[in-house]
């Protein structure tokens, strides 16, 4: 798969074949496979402990819980690499969301739109709303990073301090834009669908052919590239293997998601015949479903966030909640891919690219690895530094857009701690605090790895107190079996 | 006498004990290996009591892995053979860095481990300060340090900030620091890499002295005719076995060379054939001033001009301005405040090294790990950084094209590595530097700075570099050399500038160069005209 394999252009000495050559990717991508084998421990311990933790619905919900924080790991992976820190993503995110929150909710948005376009359709309403607020929260994102940045990179502040400024300000701008009160986003499906919304079973399956068909296509294309420079290609086999278990990969989670298998109910027999995006069938089902979700996301903390914001707010979560788990039998399981999952591949997918492919991604490892080194080679690191916060600052801005979608209001916790699940992330991930080293796939990882804990811990009924302890500890214990296993190695 | 009567005469009674007496230090049949590397094979080393015992060989010979097993990186037991010490097998444990160092072997790293901030004596007391109750006793610090430095006449003050010594002072501060501990062997691993001329000569007064003292000192070093002016005899290592071990005066330059080398080298410098052409580019009366202290002048009126298809070698003393000369023309340091510099009789002005790098300048850096390379990055990528434009399409790397590139110079600089994808910090320093010189040929300048570029590295990675350089400057490059050592700037350049105080004090055609004339002009002694 495109995104692991850390040297493309590896130039085979020897031609070694089939198990000599699957051995020494293994060695060569330790870490990688270390984390992922972590993954699998998590996941096959819960799903023997927690009764549901290997359910589709889990499995459905599990990735769409931690897209918001996977979303900013990809982008603090760049900033840590540079040797720098983000402290200001959680109430940044946060800030967005109830910027974009009170768009809708102050129906700011709402009045533009209808004065520019007067005789639009209600449905052609509502999607121009949402593409309004996407966009201007991603302006909003790009601005604060930018902010950042220049204070950063041209004043020379140190980031730490200047994030942890930006954390207090973004907290106060959270306060200021909600007057204290949860800012409910009511109607506006569109908006509600990029985080909520899931694709039909159909459009699930059509992607994962066409990621398999891209990944089968690319070794081939690679192949044949390699060649014509006199480059000898590696082994065919195992670039296959490795296309074949990530496509395995996906067609098996679409299929889960999808329900494939799964005899069919009613009420998901109305969204099918409906066909097409169906908001307004579907609609209903998320609803309920995401309620039933919203306590389990990030891993308790919401719950008490949104609980603690408004009385209001804790009742419209419970009676769905008390409905998914007396109603199990009845509950129509809602079908399909989560948007926000798709969101996460692309966001990932392309911060991979820029990492590898990109003279910016290699300049950005090159400053972390030796700034003196990067400057008398002729990079402006200044200007790389910048734009480093302000890839950051829009990433941010994605999360908190999603934020507000996804928890269906603006509230004044939004993004709280969230800081610290995307740096424990990155860090679980193996990339390096002393900047220079870090995989965005490693950050994906790391991030679900923390989402699998803290649903597991709920799931088993671990009082939430305890969550943060035993996450913090996992953390601490991580890190320090990776420092050992490179000792060894070295 | 460290041993006592009773000691050496129960000695006699031993096999082999005639050697036992005098020997300090008894190395036999040492062989390590490494997963797929014999690093030492069957390596038998004496050294006697009180001398100065060289050692030498190309990179990769094996002389930090004797040394590492001597100062107990590689504790006892994770190597064959045995090491007598003292009589004594050395048997060093897990925690063995601190036993050898208890036990009297210090080593004087390459890479000075002070701490800057801290005074001298605080450095050399670091971890191990004297105490009154749960204090600092810092009357017993600093006169403990004042003693150590007095016995050994080591010329620092104990209160001095080590970051504002010059590099030979803080070798003599880690000396010190070594001989505070009781040290009866001093390893040197390359003692004078940084040090000038003079400071050398202070430091080889100083090595006398401790030999005096019965201080018994190994010392290794790449620039060989050290080994004549100071050691008592030399082992020569080649390819993980013992050459020779033999007293220094029964051995000559050129043979330890070839011992070195495994072959016989008529010539440390090869001879080009090459006919300077037009005049490239050209400097007069350049001033500058530091950039981050503008009232410091860094360089005060140079001028000269350079061909096409020259060597230009530039000597002078450490802080006589050669380095920030050519970081000012690269862009990276000084403020140009008067002159002017013309490139093909246009005016040029460069203000970053980006800049630089399109009029054609590269400029080989100083200090190659902390300005030349990313360690913790591949070949590939060190070499590509600062020509990842050329391989970009849109925003695209391609990489093949890049891939394709890089071979080329790995191939043709014959770098010794397994492929391109190693982390450059696993390299050795020669094949580092070929990398940093790769990286900029690739960038295909037209004029090519060298800041000291064998500075650490072996007899035969020099020669290579050496043979580069002619083979560049046959081809059209205009080369500038920086070089500490005379004999390099003598045996490799057509002129020599000499920098003396941030100025340039006259250029010498280098038939009518010699050590001498360059050492008057670098000290100021002959001022050139004008």
């Amino acid at each position: 798969m495109l995104t692991t394999e850390p040297s493309a252009g590896a130039i085979p000495v020897d031609q070694p074949s089939g198990l000599a050559v699957l051995m020494r990717s293994v060695t060569r991508n330790l870490q990688s496979y270390m984390l992922v084998i972590a993954l699998l421990v998590i996941w096959v311990g819960f799903g023997l402990a927690a009764p549901g933790y290997t359910s589709a619905d889990h499995i459905q919900n599990i990735l769409q819980q931690m897209a918001i924080i996977g979303i900013m790991a990809c982008g603090m992976v760049f900033v840590i690499v540079t040797g720098g820190i983000d402290l200001s993503v959680g109430y940044g995110s946060g800030f967005v969301s109830v910027v974009a929150a009170g768009l809708l909710y102050y129906g700011a948005a709402d009045k533009w739109i209808k004065a520019t376009l007067p005789h639009a359709s209600e449905h052609t309403h509502d999607v121009v709303t949402a593409g309004l607020v996407v966009i201007l929260g991603l302006v909003l994102g790009a601005l604060i990073g930018a902010f950042q940045g220049f204070i950063i990179s041209r004043l020379s502040v140190p980031p730490f301090i200047v994030t942890l400024g930006g954390f207090s300000i973004f907290k106060s701008g959270i306060l200021i834009v909600t007057q204290g009160k949860s800012l409910f986003i009511t109607s506006y499906e569109t908006y509600k669908y990029i985080a909520q919304g899931l694709i039909p079973p159909i459009g699930g399956l059509l992607l994962a052919v066409v990621i398999t068909a891209a990944l089968f296509v690319q070794v081939f294309t690679a192949r044949r590239r390699k060649r014509k420079y006199g480059v000898t290609p590696g082994s065919l086999p195992l670039q296959l293997v490795r296309a074949g278990v990530f496509a395995v990969l996906v067609f098996g989670y679409v299929i889960i998601v999808n329900r494939t298998f799964e005899k069919p109910a009613v009420a998901e027999t109305a969204a099918v015949d409906n066909s097409a995006p169906a908001l307004d069938v579907s609609s209903g089902l998320d609803e309920s479903r995401t309620q039933g979700a919203l306590k389990n996301f990030g891993g308790g903390e919401d719950s008490s966030k949104v609980g603690a914001s408004t009385p209001d707010a804790l009742k419209i979560e419970e009676a769905p909640a008390e409905e998914a788990a007396t109603d199990q039998e009845t509950y129509a399981s809602p079908k399909g891919v989560p948007v926000l999952v798709v969101i996460l591949g692309i966001v990932a997918l392309l911060m991979a690219y820029i990492s590898r492919n990109t003279r910016f991604g290699r300049y950005t490892y090159a400053i972390g690895g030796n700034r003196e080194a990067a400057r008398l080679s002729g990079i402006n690191i200044k200007d790389i530094i910048f734009r480093v916060y302000v890839l950051m600052g829009l990433l941010m801005a994605v999360s908190g857009i999603a934020l507000a979608g996804y928890v269906g209001s603006g509230t004044t916790a939004a993004g709280q701690g969230y800081e610290l699940d995307v740096i424990a992330s990155c860090i679980l991930g193996g990339t390096s605090t002393l900047g220079g080293e870090g995989t965005i796939f490693g950050a994906v990882v790391g991030a679900l790895i923390m989402q699998s804990l803290g649903n597991g811990l709920q799931m088993m009924n671990v009082n939430t107190n305890w969550h943060y302890l035993i996450k913090g500890l996992v953390l601490i214990l991580a890190v320090y079996a990776d420092i050992q296993f490179k000792k060894k190695r070295a | 006498m460290i041993r006592g009567p009773a000691s050496s005469g129960a000695g006699l009674l031993l096999k082999g004990a005639a050697v036992a007496d005098d020997v300090i230090l008894d190395i036999e049949h040492v062989t390590k290996e490494f997963p797929g590397v014999t690093a030492l094979k069957d390596v038998s080393i004496r050294v006697k009591r009180g001398e100065i015992h060289g050692l030498c060989g190309e990179n990769g010979a094996g002389k930090s892995t004797l040394m590492k097993i001597l100062c107990g990186v590689y504790p006892y037991g994770t190597y064959e053979g045995s090491v007598r010490y003292d009589g004594k097998e050395l048997q060093l444990g897990a925690s063995s860095i601190r036993e050898a160092i208890e036990q009297g072997i210090a080593i004087v790293y390459q890479e000075l481990t002070l701490v800057p901030k801290l005074t001298v004596g605080e450095n050399i007391f670091l971890g191990k300060e004297p105490r009154r109750g749960p204090s600092i006793d810092w009357n017993k610090l600093y006169s403990d340090t004042a003693a150590v430095l007095e016995k050994y006449k080591l010329p620092v003050s104990p209160f001095d900030v080590v970051e504002r010594l010059g590099v030979g002072q803080m070798q003599m501060t880690e000396i010190a620091k070594a001989l505070a501990e009781n040290a009866r062997i001093l390893i040197l691993d390359e003692p004078t890499s940084a040090l000038s001329e003079a400071e050398v000569t202070q430091l080889m007064e100083i090595l006398r002295g401790l030999k005096a003292q019965g201080v018994t000192c190994i010392y290794i070093s790449h620039k060989l005719e050290e080994f004549f002016r100071i050691t008592d005899s030399v082992s020569i290592l080649r390819d993980g076995r013992l050459v020779t071990s033999q007293p220094t005066k029964d051995l000559s330059l050129e043979r330890v060379v070839s011992l070195m080398v495994g072959r016989e080298m008529k010539e440390r410098f090869p001879k080009g054939d090459r006919k300077p052409g037009e005049v490239f580019l050209k400097v007069e009366n350049l001033h500058a001033t530091d950039p981050n202290n503008p009232s410091k002048e860094v360089l005060k009126g140079v001028s000269f001009d350079l061909r096409k298809g020259e060597i230009l070698g530039i000597a002078g003393l450490m802080g006589s301005g050669r380095t920030e000369l050519v970081s000012t023309l690269f862009g990276e340091f000084g403020t140009v405040t008067k002159g002017t510099v013309t490139l093909e009789g246009k005016p040029l002005t460069v203000k970053s090294s980006r800049q630089a790098m399109s009029h054609g300048i590269s400029l080989v850096p100083e200090d190659r790990k902390r300005m030349g390379l990313v360690l913790i990055q591949t070949i590939l990528q060190n070499m590509s950084l600062p020509n990842l434009d050329r391989f970009s399409r849109f925003m695209r790397i391609d990489a093949n094209a890049e891939l394709a590139a890089v071979l080329k110079y790995w191939k043709s600089l014959s770098i010794k590595a397994p492929h391109v994808n190693v982390k450059v910090e696993s390299l050795s320093g020669g094949n580092q530097q070929k990398v940093v010189i790769s990286k900029w040929l690739m960038s295909e300048p037209r004029i090519l700075i060298l800041d000291d570029p064998t500075r650490g590295i072996d007899v035969g990675a020099k020669y290579e570099i050496y043979k580069l350089m002619n083979q560049l400057a046959e081809s059209g490059f205009a080369i500038i050399m920086i070089s500490s050592e005379l004999e390099e700037v003598l045996g490799m350049s057509d002129r020599v500038m000499v920098m003396w105080e941030g100025r340039s004090n006259g250029i010498l055609e280098i038939a009518a160069a010699s050590q001498e004339k360059i050492m008057a002009r670098a000290t100021g002694i002959e001022v050139a005209a004008g």
